[in-house]
């Protein structure tokens, strides 16, 4: 038996009168990559929120690391997620501080370590992510693709047991995706991390998820491993994979 | 019919934000115990905000300390009794006008700039990357914030105070010829060392109000740059209405 560090059950939530998730069931294994693909707005973002505790679900259960976090307090929250890096889909850098600065924050507020090792950890982590020289730029001079990167950085910075990836991809050139990918099966291998990985890239997914899974009207309507994720027979799973706007699924909803 | 439901609507979230922003402030003062860790941080917002502040501080004090020489000088003229002038101006800015004026300016241009960089913080997700990584955004942002504000205000009040007698001193001496020692007994006459307690006392309860409406203003902005726009708009207003309202009850028990 996998030991299960994120289990979710029968989870609903919805923003005013509109449901995103109802009965959302997930569960996630220690040392896998699950790549979670849906349509823009099926909730995905929100799922991932959940998992921290950044929003608190309308019913149902969330167990990270083997805790019921759904009643804890935001103080004791921390604890937790502590042992979580996230990459925030619009990379969430905060724009007063340097990227240095960005990167060395978690290290900054919860490590006694001292600056000269803090900046051979920035750097070791900005290297990670192909990025060189950047540490005294600010958020505002980056591009997007270069945001992302450094946003990455930040999430592994404290060598999270578990990383939450929102769509660490889109926006990248191929060749900074697929070092972004390498890094996330690295990752794996290396440090036996456990990743969720957000993505709308197909190749990707196929390339970093041990499993995958679709959700779709607020549900995992189908979760398995990649390899027969790719044979499924699923009309839902089929029209999403080989993306066509015919199909089950009507292009107008969302 | 319709309208009563809007209206009823509006008064409910009214109360409920009220609500919210009280347990905002237990929070903030709950993180308080962490000032003493925060004072860099808010080192650097006490100068942010005071020096930023001192050139509109400056032209309000001194144009009205010289209105109220003006005014005053012209009455006091009547009973020959321009002697009075300093006290007349002292006490005014001591007790009321300095705190409320000082107040009132400093939170239209800090308080104003406080929620809409808090409030992008918040839309751009800045507040959440910070949960996630298990720094209380309280402490980091509210806390040297507040302090700021609470320690900012009556030390711009007392700049205002000195600045206002000044302006009063020179219409004074221009238009009624009036020394500057006959000024000055008459302050040292009119204003009590409790007179000047008292309008520090109100400024640091108005540091408090714009500080805390400020803030939870910011950390409750919704919808993208219109949603910052509307509650830095909503902070200004509310930190006004709360100030002068706290003026009110803290004169009623304080004299
Ligand atoms: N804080 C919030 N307040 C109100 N509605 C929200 C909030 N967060 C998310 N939603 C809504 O929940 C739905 C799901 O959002 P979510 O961000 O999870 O989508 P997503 O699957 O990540 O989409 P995308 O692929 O475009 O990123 C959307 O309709 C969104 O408008
Ligand atoms: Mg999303």
């Amino acid at each position: 038996m996998k030991e299960v560090v994120i289990r979710m059950e029968n989870i609903y939530k919805s923003f005013g009168n509109k449901s995103v998730l109802s009965g959302l069931n997930l569960e996630v294994f220690k040392g896998e990559t699950l790549v979670i693909i849906g349509r823009s707005g099926c909730g995905k973002s929100v799922s991932l929120k959940l998992i921290i505790g950044l929003i608190r679900p309308d019913a149902g259960n969330i167990q990270v690391f083997g805790e019921e976090i759904t009643h804890l307090t935001e103080e004791e929250m921390e604890r937790i997620r502590k042992r979580i890096g996230v990459v925030f889909q619009s990379s969430a850098l905060l724009n007063s501080l340097n990227v240095e600065e960005n990167i060395a924050l978690p290290l900054v507020e919860h490590t006694q370590l001292d600056p000269e090792e803090i900046k051979e950890k920035v750097a070791e982590k900005l290297s990670l992510v192909g990025l060189k020289g950047v540490e005294k730029l600010y958020p505002d001079d980056l591009s997007g693709g270069m945001k992302k990167r450094v946003g990455i950085a930040r999430a592994l910075i404290m060598e999270p047991e578990i990383v939450l990836y929102d769509e660490p991809t889109t926006g990248l050139d191929p060749i900074t995706a697929s070092a972004i990918n390498t890094l996330i099966m690295e990752l794996e291998k290396k440090l036996n991390t456990t990743s969720i990985v957000v993505t709308h890239d197909m190749k990707s997914a196929y390339l970093v998820g041990d499993r995958i899974g679709l959700l779709y009207q607020g549900k995992m309507v189908e979760i398995d491993r990649a390899e027969n994720i790719k044979k499924s027979s699923n009309p839902l799973v089929i029209q999403f994979i080989t993306g066509s706007h015919e199909g089950p699924i009507p292009v107008e909803e969302g | 019919m319709e309208e009563n439901i809007t209206l009823n609507k509006r008064i409910a979230t009214g109360i409920g934000r009220a609500g919210d922003m009280l347990i905002f402030l237990f929070h903030a003062f709950y993180w308080f115990k962490t000032a003493f860790r925060m004072r860099k941080e808010t080192i650097a917002q006490i100068y942010r905000m005071g020096v930023g502040s001192l050139p509109v501080v400056s032209l309000m004090a001194i144009f009205t300390g010289m209105v109220m020489g003006l005014q005053a000088g012209q009455e006091l003229l009547k009973f020959q009794a321009t002697q009075w002038l300093g006290g007349i101006v002292g006490a005014t800015l001591a007790r009321e006008l300095g705190p409320v004026l000082t107040g009132l300016i400093v939170a239209g241009r800090v308080g104003a700039s406080m929620t809409a960089e808090l409030g992008t913080m918040k839309i751009s997700e800045e507040i959440d990357a910070l949960r996630a990584m298990a720094i209380n955004p309280i402490r980091l942002l509210v806390v040297p914030r507040m302090i700021a504000s609470i320690i900012v205000l009556p030390l711009l009040t007392i700049y205002t105070n000195v600045t206002g007698l000044l302006g009063g001193f020179i219409i004074g001496k221009a238009q009624l010829g009036i020394k500057l020692f006959p000024y000055m007994e008459g302050i040292a006459k009119f204003v009590s060392p409790k007179d000047i307690a008292n309008g520090l006392i109100k400024s640091t309860v108005f540091g408090l109000i714009m500080g805390l409406v400020a803030c939870y203003e910011g950390f409750t902005t919704e919808g993208g740059a219109r949603g910052v726009g509307e509650s830095t708009t909503r902070s200004v207003v509310i930190t006004f209405l709360l100030i002068l309202i706290a003026d009110y009850v803290v004169t009623h028990l304080l004299y």
